[in-house]
């Protein structure tokens, strides 16, 4: 490891909320010359609302950031770079169109009406040399594979002077080979001076690249240590907390062993949206009776193991049965025919079509059937009447007629989804992330919802980013990774530690990786 | 930060705001046009009440007007259907040619003998058929493979001026009258012309009406329009719905041809009763796109857009003759265009000062 | 396409004309003399005063001497594309000033971009409803003017290249082969490969005819000369005009003619260090060194005449067919390839034209595949010119099938 130099850049209990929700509630980092410090945390655990503010994207509600032991306020990303603060983002800002030089060039101040290309091109060179990042100046954006391109935009970040670099994520987008260059061009860059702010929920890639972490959890600090004098396991408890789980065993765990599968997923493996697999052998399944809670950080193919049981996406081998009956080649609307309820984790978009009217929406699902069409002309006052009633039963408030849903909140959004849904006769209820966004109130409704299935004796397969909704909720916690569930838990046996361990992808650090587990029967 | 203006829908404006936004637009239009008329060096009374007279005042300058405005109600709904789901047919131009080829041929070769309704409802359907086969030409690809529609609609037209073109300029075809060695196409019998309402105004027009009612009707009251509404919404939702987003595309897409299709048996019926390249390749496809685009893709809005549209182009020739050069009418016709779609455009929509549209990037 | 469109109307006359032989069509085959008549007519307005005929005088009659300035008279032009075209509109407009020269106290309007269809129609309706005297169509608009001829009697129509008469009707056309004679002599003075490239439209009696006198003119000045010729079946299609005078020149042409519209041929010329015979009107500046000439259509002299007839109440339909004798074709200045010796003899058979005593088509004209077509002796007769030609003369290198 480098050596570790002066603090250049502190932050003072940094508060920023949005929509008078906190995103970051008084946080405070400081970052050293010379040194990579990983920024670990959960999705939303407002990591990169601090680094947006690093950048001059976002200001402040209140707090500060000191350069050097100056206050500064960092306006735009313009004036951030001024201070030698880059930010390279996951979605690069390169226009294909244009070479690397042109590229590195684009947006600055001062270039005078004719660039020097050439000057340009030289001292690119230089650069890339310097820091390992091979790239060529005459190449165009668009010929680049997408780890070249995170190379140019650390080129241009350095052309630029930072010697804050703040990087996003950055091995979300890349393969395994060009992970690992881009480690040797941090650490390299660490070496010549610079300070390097690596934003990861990979706990290896936190462990092995990193001198110090910074952990977030819900917008606040659980922590900053030595990266050397720290273990998996105690930054897994630091990121998902304890606190705010409840305790075990606050709602009768049922066993629930014998009663019948009515949703069997085997060995799926399904494809992402870039081609590479992003579900990979994933099994579950879920009993009568039963809420399974499908615990894991986002993007490690939970939504596509979703689509993929409704019938929105292809499915390449492995099968899906709904009780008895195998539907793993079955259409969208053979599914929900034969039992399936989905509630969508896009709500606007996916679940409710957002110019339709409330009215039309609530029949998405329903309106081939009578009475609210017959021979393919829609009856508007039956489609009325069902409106009426599911709005009135589920207590879908904020609706007019005829007016568009887009224009209604985000709980009577999934209310009326939900009543859609739970109206349709079903045997199993999908549900992706059902009260995130949702104020407290909604997220009581939505969740005595979901408990009501189960009373029905029907099944639940929950997916939350929300750990303390699925251990409120379920009877069997299960984790995914990887496209993989790699762990099964009962509330009883949860092991938070471990579970942290296995949702950032470090389950070779886990003791035994599963143990008793409800569905595995 | 980069200043940004975001422009966002708005709920269902009142009545008086409705009819009120179209009838400001006219007089801005109006206003803006004036000037151009004023530079131009005539005087913007003489113009507007020489463009009143030339298309609304009389019988004579209505009927015209309605004449113009029918194939446009037909391109214009071709369009809407379209657009409605997203499907962007460019390619209303080919298909109407394709119809008016088909519905020519069908006209010269079943026996001038046949009875009236039954050789227009022939060439009618003829029509529809060949514009929907047109279009499904660039329907299949894009429902199996996914192919730009834009592309493929676009650059069928160009096949279908020069296939329509070859018929009557390049070959001696069927279409083309013998006799005449100059290139024209045969004159169709009369029981293939469609009857005359008035002085130049055929009963196609009532054929446009009843279809912008039945569109109309379909896209609200049928299983059909749920679809194609819900799909052109949000294409992620419809699928989560289980309907069949590419089986749609196909009836859209064909259905679209045939209106436009219709349009140019129309226009051979009704108006040239004859195969004339020259006469139906006026662009009345692609101003289909500006009357649906206009009327806010509503089958029912068409009706009144083309029909400003047809008085607008109705007025062209009296405009010059009050000393107005051709590019100066054209930019007057453009102008009051521009500004009842900006009208319609700000009806719909409102605009988003950055400070909301700031706020869409999440903690 | 626009510039084009008229070409494709030259046809129409001709078609006529030839349904003339299989006469079920009524007008036409009655007025196969009238293009004398015009001739005649057209030559007027180089005098003083416009020759009375017998006048019908259906219209107001006239006071005989006083010279009308044309105050109280309006007259429309129409035309279907824009006025600077460079062209076709461009040799029209021309005649217009003239007109306007001729008869300051005229109200002339201009309505330019009509295209030919419906569009036509409703143009003509309301001139004729605002209650013009006489349009002036030029382009091929007979098709449109007819119906609103027949509703608005007191409105006299004139179109390009028609074909049937009526009372208030009648149609005028130019004989370019008048002025492709004299092209020819040019040609073929300066080639010197002996082969001359012309790419041309459709291969119809119009085309032909132009083709057969342009190669009569090659092949006086140099009997050994051949002129090949290709049909691009289009009247405007630049890629497929420069492909056709890029294969001419490869195949030896040194000289290049055309009867296309875009500047594709000449620049061609221009960039081969070749020469160009234009088409039409003078677009010398398209190809500076190339120039050669071109004859040019003339249509001023002709207009005012019917303007001045009309005025006078003696107007009369007719299908007006005029060459160099009646003032309808003109030439093109020439280009600095061409010498005071060439111009002497061209100057010379332009005066025979015009005096009647020169006869580039007296037989015996031979075509291409060894057949007479016009014997010893005889000749195509000017009123019988536009029946020809659907054949290539001998010294012409290509084929209309």
């Amino acid at each position: 490891m480098a050596d570790v130099g002066e603090t250049i850049l502190e932050v003072h209990d940094l508060n920023k909320a949005f929509y008078g929700v906190a995103a970051n509630d008084r946080v405070n980092f400081d970052l050293r010359s010379g040194e990579v410090h990983g920024l670990l945390g959960e999705n939303g655990a407002g990591k990169s609302t601090l680094c947006s503010v690093l950048a001059g994207l976002y200001r402040p509600d209140s707090g500060e950031v000191r350069l050097d032991g100056r206050p500064v306020t960092l306006r735009s990303p313009h004036e951030a770079a001024e201070h030698g603060i880059g930010m390279v983002y996951q979605h690069f800002r390169l226009v294909p169109s244009l070479t690397v030089a042109e590229n590195l060039v684009l947006g600055l101040k001062g270039q005078g009406i004719r660039l020097t290309l050439r000057a340009v091109q030289n001292r690119v060179a230089a650069i890339a040399e310097e820091y390992g990042l091979t790239v060529h100046p005459d190449s165009y954006v668009w010929q680049l594979s997408v780890g070249e391109q995170q190379r140019v935009e650390i080129l241009k970040q350095l052309y630029r002077g930072a010697r804050i670099l703040i990087l996003d994520e950055p091995t979300a987008v890349l393969a395994p080979h060009e992970c690992e260059r881009l480690y040797e061009v941090v650490r390299h860059m660490a070496d010549q001076g610079h300070s390097v702010v690596l934003v990861s929920h990979k706990m290896e890639e936190i462990l092995g690249h990193t001198d110090r972490v910074t952990v977030l959890r819900h917008g606040r600090n659980a922590g900053t240590v030595n990266t050397a004098e720290t273990t998996a396991a105690i930054l897994a408890t630091m990121m998902i907390g304890t606190e705010h789980l409840p305790e075990p065993g606050q709602h009768a765990v049922r066993r629930l062993d014998h009663a019948p599968v009515v949703l069997s997923v085997e060995n799926l493996q399904v494809g992402g949206d870039r081609g590479v697999l992003a579900v990979d052998g994933a099994s579950v399944e879920v009993r009568r009776g039963q809420i399974v809670g499908v615990a894991g950080v986002a993007g490690n193919g939970q939504r596509e193991l979703q689509e993929a049981i409704a019938g929105l996406r292809a499915i390449r081998s492995g099968s899906v049965r709904l009780g008895e009956r195998d539907i793993t080649a079955a259409s969208p609307r053979e599914r929900s025919r034969a039992g399936l309820a989905y509630v969508p984790e896009d709500r606007l978009g996916t679940g409710l079509a957002s110019g339709l009217t409330i009215e039309e929406n609530l029949v998405l699902k329903s309106y081939r059937e009578p009475p609210h069409s017959r021979l393919g002309v829609l009856s508007s006052s039956a489609v009325g009447t069902t409106a009426r009633t599911l709005i009135e039963r589920f207590d879908v408030r904020g609706a007019r007629r005829g007016m568009a849903v887009s224009l209604m909140s985000g709980g009577n959004l999934q209310k009326a989804i939900l009543a859609r849904e739970l109206s349709r006769s079903h045997d199993v209820l999908l549900a992706a992330s059902p009260t995130r966004g949702l104020d407290l109130a909604a997220t009581a409704a939505v969740r005595a919802h979901i408990r009501a299935e189960t009373g029905e004796g029907r099944g639940v397969l929950l997916f939350s980013e929300d750990l303390a909704e699925i251990t409120e909720l379920a009877d069997v916690i299960v984790v995914m990774s990887r496209g993989r569930i790699v762990g099964s838990y009962t509330p009883e046996t949860l092991d938070v530690e471990e579970l942290g361990l296995l949702m950032t992808g470090a389950e070779g650090m886990v003791q035994a990786a599963v143990r008793d587990g409800g569905s595995e029967a | 930060m980069t200043l940004r203006l975001g422009v966002e829908p708005r709920a269902r404006p009142a009545l008086p705001v409705r009819l009120g936004v179209p009838v400001a637009s006219l007089l801005a239009a109006g206003l803006a046009g004036a000037v151009v008329i004023l530079v131009a060096g005539a005087s913007p009374v003489e113009a507007y009440r020489t463009m009143l007279d030339a298309s609304l005042n009389g019988v004579r300058p209505l009927t015209r007007t309605l004449v113009l405005a029918t194939p446009l109600i037909l391109t214009g709904l071709a369009a809407a259907v379209a657009f409605r789901m997203k499907v962007w047919n460019i390619g209303a131009e080919g298909q109407l040619y394709m119809g008016a080829i088909a519905a020519a041929g069908l006209a010269l070769a079943l026996p001038s003998g046949t009875p009236k309704p039954l050789m227009l409802l022939v060439i009618l359907v003829a029509g529809a058929v060949a514009g929907a086969l047109w279009a499904g030409l660039a329907a299949l690809p894009k429902a199996y493979f996914n192919t730009n529609e834009v592309i493929t609609t676009l650059m069928l037209n160009f096949v279908a001026l020069y296939f329509m073109n070859y018929l009557i300029f390049g070959s001696v075809s069927f279409w083309r009258d013998p006799e005449a060695m100059f290139p024209q196409g045969k004159l169709i019998p009369a029981s293939a012309q469609l009857p005359i309402i008035s002085h130049r105004l055929h009963y196609g027009l009532l054929v446009a009406l009843a279809a912008a009612l039945v569109l109309w009707w379909s896209l609200r009251g049928t299983t059909w329009g749920f679809e194609l509404r819900t799909i052109g919404d949000s294409p992620a939702a419809s699928r989560y719905a289980g309907m069949s987003v590419s089986g749609k595309v196909l009836s859209v897409l064909a259905l679209s041809g045939a209106l436009a299709g219709v349009a140019g048996a129309i226009e051979v019926s009704g108006v040239l009763k004859t195969l004339d390249p020259r006469a139906i390749a006026t662009e009345l496809g692609f101003t289909g796109i500006v009357v649906a685009a206009v009327a806010r893709l509503n089958p029912l809005g068409v009706v009144p857009v083309a029909v400003l549209l047809g008085a607008v182009v109705a007025s062209g020739t009296n405009l010059q003759t009050v000393g107005l050069e051709a590019e100066i009418v054209f930019l007057l016709q453009g102008l009051i265009f521009l500004f009842v779609a900006a009208g319609e455009f700000f009806l719909a929509n409102r605009l988003v000062f950055p400070r909301t549209a700031a706020a869409v990037g999440s903690p | 396409m626009r510039r084009a469109r008229w070409f494709l109307v030259v046809l129409a006359v001709f078609a006529f004309v030839a349904a003339a032989c299989g006469d079920d069509d009524a007008a036409a085959p009655a007025e196969p003399a009238a293009p004398a008549e015009p001739a005649e007519e057209v030559a007027e307005p180089a005098e003083e005063a416009p020759m009375e005929e017998e006048a019908p005088a259906e219209e107001e009659p006239m006071e005989e001497a006083a010279p009308s300035d044309g105050s109280g008279y309006s007259v429309a032009f129409v035309f279907d594309g824009f006025l600077d075209d460079g062209g076709w509109n461009t040799t029209h407009n021309r005649a217009v000033e003239e007109v306007r020269a001729a008869l300051p106290g005229l109200d002339i309007q201009l309505v330019t971009e009509i295209s030919p269809g419906p569009s036509a129609t409703n143009a003509f309706e309301d001139l004729a409803e605002a209650g013009v005297d006489m349009v002036i169509a030029t382009g091929f608009y007979q098709p449109d003017a007819e119906p609103v001829a027949a509703a608005y009697p007191d409105t006299i129509f004139l179109t390009w290249a028609g074909w049937t008469t009526t009372d208030n009707m009648g149609h005028f056309d130019g004989a370019t082969e008048d002025g492709r004679y004299l092209d020819g002599l040019i040609a073929g003075s300066i080639t010197e490969t002996g082969i001359i490239g012309y790419p041309a439209g459709f291969p119809i009696e119009e085309v032909n005819r132009a083709l057969n006198a342009f190669t009569i003119g090659v092949r006086e000045m140099n009997p050994d000369a051949v002129v090949q010729v290709v049909y691009i079946n289009s009247w405007y299609d630049p890629p497929a005009e420069q492909q056709a005078a890029e294969a001419l020149a490869n195949a030896g042409a040194d000289v290049l003619a055309h009867e296309l519209n875009s500047p594709a041929v000449a620049s061609v010329a221009e960039s081969r260090g070749l020469n160009i015979i234009g088409y039409s009107s003078d677009r010398s500046a398209e190809a500076p060194n190339a120039w050669l000439s071109s004859f040019t259509f003339e249509w001023g002299g002709y207009y005012t005449n019917q303007i001045k007839t009309m005025i006078g109440g003696t107007w009369e339909p007719a299908l007006s067919y005029g060459g160099l004798a009646d003032g309808f074709i003109g030439n093109a200045p020439y280009g600095p390839d061409v010498t005071d010796d060439m111009l002497a003899l061209v100057e010379e058979r332009r005066q025979q034209i015009i005096d009647g005593t020169f006869d580039y088509f007296a037989g015996p004209l031979v075509d291409n595949e060894g057949n007479v077509q016009v014997a010893d002796g005889g000749t195509i007769p000017f009123g019988e010119r536009t029946l020809c030609c659907l054949w290539l003369i001998e010294g012409i290198e290509g084929s209309i099938n």
